[in-house]
């Protein structure tokens, strides 16, 4: 082996070295060692951004984003710590975010996730069709199953961004009743679930995107800007 | 490594400019650094002439400006390499290459705790941190870049004549055409006269600027002409 060729690896080691970062997932509870943000990631957000139009931005960004966290740890993570992870990577690099000092949030994500809870059970009608719903916050495996069966229309990112938090959906006519609890029949349901129906639902977890909203101060998957404009 | 483009070199990118090539123009350059790219363009214009003519066609003026070495393309900052202490790495950053890369701030990095970065192990660069290459970013924007942005193309005491250089893949472009100001069909011409009556191969014309193969073929015009009477 060359001089230039030990030097390199040794560079290497330590780069990696000083790339480690501890963090502490709020959910899960346990301290893990993830990857710093380094500039391969970034060129990967680079050519997404390059892409026409904002919807399959959006959805290749997703996407990145799921393959981000995987890459840095094998836990299947809660979507919470998910968002937190992300949350924490960049901090990491600039503590600074549209005028807000990410530090400050930090000290109070662990309090606001404490007070977010699972949407509760819904109930209506739709014409003949009853609905009810049961919603959970999902898990990275959730996340990966979900974004696997979208494309990049603005259809589709629409039920990621509903049907993530949905864990079954029974549905009951006349005599009939029947229960959609997998992904794949999820999605079928949503091909052909009502406006009025998906509206519902869609006021029904609000609250449980705005208290997300409201612990990092920034929306996690659907602001590109914030891995970008670092 | 700045030198002497040749009359090979002028036909090559003539040739290439011609067809609107720009690709193949940059990659002629890829080796070249921003500061030698420039000097060797400017070395090729006044390497047998002491002014360069410059046409000009604006409202107020319409002629030809006649630029001296000290009026054209002045400021060239002097080759060399900036050392940083960034996040615990001592980082040597130099002036980019002609050929504007995807990502500048990249290839101005030289070197890393003093191994050279090369193609080979140009992976290194991307595990670098992402606020550590901010910061060499901002580094090479506000020290390097803009140093080549003070770069004066036209140096003329008329403020409406002078023309500052900025960097950019358009600018960059623009200075090769003061070089290869000369038709490709009379570039073609003097390369057959001067292999079928001169005994000039191609090796001879790696080694001579086409303006001294202008001389080499007025010369034999000359004694043609003279030989003839």
């Amino acid at each position: 082996m060359t001089n230039q060729e030990t030097s390199i690896k040794d560079i290497l080691t330590i780069i990696n070295q000083n790339n480690i970062l501890r963090m502490q997932l709020p959910v899960h509870g346990t301290e893990i060692e993830i990857k710093r943000y380094s500039v391969d990631s970034l060129n990967s957000i680079n050519e997404i951004v390059d892409i026409g139009t904002s919807s399959e931005i959006i959805y290749e960004y997703t996407k990145y984003l799921i393959d981000f966290v995987k890459d840095r740890t094998t836990l299947d993570l809660n979507y919470l710590d998910f968002c937190y992870t992300i949350f924490y990577v960049r901090k990491e690099e600039n503590n600074i975010y549209n005028d807000i000092n990410l530090d400050e949030v930090d000290k109070k994500v662990k309090g606001n996730i404490d007070g977010i809870k699972t949407p509760e059970k819904l109930s209506f009608q739709d014409n003949s069709v009853k609905y009810n719903i049961e919603f959970n916050i999902p898990k990275m495996s959730d996340l990966s199953e979900t974004i696997k069966l979208c494309k990049s229309d603005t259809k589709d990112l629409i039920f990621y961004n509903i049907f993530k938090f949905i864990k079954s959906i029974e549905i009951s006519s006349q005599d009939k009743k029947v229960t959609a609890d997998s992904k794949e029949d999820l999605y079928q349901l949503y091909d052909v679930i009502s406006y009025k129906s998906l509206e519902i639902i869609n006021k029904h977890i609000n609250n449980l995107t705005e208290e997300i909203y409201n612990t990092y101060h920034v929306n996690i998957e659907a602001d590109t800007t914030f891995l970008y404009s670092i | 490594m700045s030198s002497l483009l040749t009359f090979n070199d002028i036909e090559y990118l003539t040739s290439q400019i011609d067809v609107n090539n720009i690709d193949n123009v940059f990659n002629f350059f890829k080796g070249y650094n921003i500061i030698d790219y420039i000097e060797t363009i400017k070395n090729t214009i006044y390497s047998n002439n002491e002014n360069f003519t410059f046409p000009i066609n604006t409202k107020k003026f319409k002629g030809d400006l006649l630029l001296s070495k000290n009026e054209f393309l002045t400021n060239i900052p002097q080759k060399r390499f900036f050392t940083k202490n960034i996040d615990g790495f001592k980082i040597e950053i130099k002036y980019p290459s002609a050929a504007i890369s995807t990502d500048p701030t990249l290839e101005c990095i030289h070197k890393i705790n003093n191994t050279i970065i090369t193609e080979d192990n140009s992976n290194i660069l991307n595990s670098i941190r992402v606020s550590s290459y901010k910061k060499i970013k901002r580094f090479v924007h506000s020290d390097i870049i803009s140093r080549l942005n003070k770069i004066v193309i036209r140096d003329t005491k008329n403020i409406d004549f002078r023309e500052q250089f900025v960097y950019n893949s358009t600018n960059i472009y623009k200075l090769i055409f003061y070089a290869c100001c000369y038709n490709i069909n009379y570039l073609r011409k003097i390369r057959l006269i001067l292999s079928k009556e001169g005994n000039m191969g191609y090796d001879t014309l790696d080694n001579i600027t086409v303006e001294q193969s202008i001389c080499y073929y007025k010369l034999l015009k000359e004694l043609y002409d003279k030989s003839g009477d």
